[in-house]
């Protein structure tokens, strides 16, 4: 039996870490990197913004995604922003609400949430009671909706990774004339999102949240080594369709896990 | 784990990745001080706020939590009497709302099949063609025009897959480097509040 199994796969993450050591080194040589507009989050600030005008708080659930398991990437993502949407909530004084379905994520989000706006001066905003959390996927979407009937919020932020109530979500939220900003990496949902959300991140957008919203830049190049890693997969791609198409198609078995 | 085949490593792999139930579970807890912070203030004020007769609602609330703990921790959650409880209340609870939801779903669906944009348009016309491609009366009805199935199936086989696949790599490749960042303690963003400011682009 080989000592190593899935060899490509740990070639690709050594390749990735060996990047990584790269983009820091060019991070501490002042190398500054230009990220695209993404206007899902630059209209973060303008959503809440309106919510202040409304009197009304802003509302962050997060998705059924299990935590644990593939989707934690997209939850992890989603944590950034909670904490991003924390501050602009606190310097404008407004609530920020969160949802849940997993309990070992309520302790992070209140912890994300309490650090925002305790660094803005507002921690009397902030309680614990604000994340609302709802054992069960059905039970998360009747909850939404009664938190949108009785508490009103004027914005719904749902980027992390959504399973099936995504489209629930959205509907709650169209219905009360919320305004909404989605994302997901999750494949089959992600077109609701862009279809009835007034903004949407579309995939990878949500990974590099964190980044775009961050001053520091060695996190800021990460978005740079991804480019360059996406590209390399980009090329592995391209010249493995060339080989299977010429015959060679062992190339196969090399890639799978 | 994934990567070697050697059985010690795989066997503290396992235990080390079942330590993480005992978070989970203790995070059950947390989660159960949430909903009391929530709801007992509400039953002691007699509340009616943010509806009418809210404490009692959240008196029903803990009661039912109250119920399948007690019953939970004496009889067991494999017992009888929890199964009972759990076909008998819970199940029927979810299936409602299960069936409540389905009427978002369509709503959610006329109101993404408007074509306001091109892009919406980019959306709904293959979409309605696999519609129809894909149900009995509807596939009938997509027959009558000539190529009309050709062009279903193309859309089907090639087109979806080969941009869920671009998808689904953008996706692979912002997972695998946010994790490395949190490895590497770059992803700190949940971390330092004084980061979280506005973007300067």
């Amino acid at each position: 039996m080989p000592l190593v199994v899935n060899l490509m796969a740990l070639v690709m993450l050594i390749a990735l870490c060996v990047i990584m050591i790269y983009g820091s080194t060019l991070a501490r040589k002042g190398r500054v990197v230009y990220i695209r507009r993404i206007p899902g989050l630059d209209a973060i600030e303008e959503a809440v913004s309106s919510a202040v005008e409304a009197g009304r708080p802003v509302y962050y659930p997060e998705g059924a995604a299990g935590f644990g398991d593939a989707w934690t990437g997209g939850k992890m993502a989603a944590l950034s922003l909670i904490n991003y949407t924390a501050g602009i909530c606190a310097e404008k004084g407004c609530k920020l609400l969160g949802g849940t379905i997993s309990s070992p994520y309520i302790p992070l989000m209140d912890d994300a949430m309490r650090q925002a706006y305790t660094a803005h001066g507002r921690p009397e905003l902030h309680d614990i009671s604000d994340i609302r959390w709802f054992p069960g996927q059905m039970a998360y979407i009747a909850g939404t909706d009664t938190i949108f009937r009785y508490e009103k919020p004027a914005v719904q932020i749902m980027i992390g990774s959504w399973w099936a109530e995504a489209l629930s979500f959205c509907e709650i939220g169209a219905r009360s004339g919320a305004i909404q900003i989605g994302g997901t990496d999750y494949r089959p949902y992600m077109p609701y999102f862009i279809a009835i959300c007034d903004y949407a991140l579309i995939g990878e957008e949500i990974f590099i949240a964190s980044a775009y919203v961050s001053k520091d830049l060695s996190v800021r190049i990460t978005v740079l080594i991804e480019d360059i890693y996406k590209w390399i997969m980009i090329g592995f791609t391209v010249i493995g369709a060339i080989l299977v198409i010429s015959g060679y198609r062992q190339i196969l078995g090399w890639f799978s896990l | 784990m994934t990567f070697l085949t050697d059985p010690a490593v795989r066997y503290w792999g396992g235990v080390i990745t079942s330590w993480s139930s005992l978070a989970s579970t203790t995070a059950t807890f947390v989660g159960t001080i949430v909903l009391l912070k929530y709801h007992l203030p509400r039953i002691k004020n007699k509340s009616e706020k943010p509806i009418k007769h809210q404490w009692f609602y959240s008196l029903l609330t803990m009661s039912i939590m109250a119920v399948f703990v007690v019953t939970g921790l004496i009889y067991g959650m494999t017992s009888s009497t929890y199964q009972w409880l759990y076909q008998s209340w819970y199940s029927p609870i979810t299936g409602l709302l299960n069936a409540v939801s389905a009427f978002f779903a369509v709503s959610a669906i006329y109101r993404a099949f408007r074509i306001r944009t091109l892009e919406s348009a980019m959306l709904v016309i293959p979409a309605l063609i696999i519609l129809l491609y894909d149900s009995p009366l509807g596939a009938g009805m997509l027959s009558i025009f000539p190529g009309m199935t050709q062009l279903a199936e193309y859309i089907f086989t090639y087109t979806g897959p080969s941009a869920f696949r671009g998808f689904i790599l953008a996706c692979a490749c912002g997972t695998m480097i946010l994790s490395i960042r949190t490895i590497f303690g770059k992803e700190k963003g949940f971390l330092p509040a004084e980061e979280a400011s506005v973007p300067t682009g």
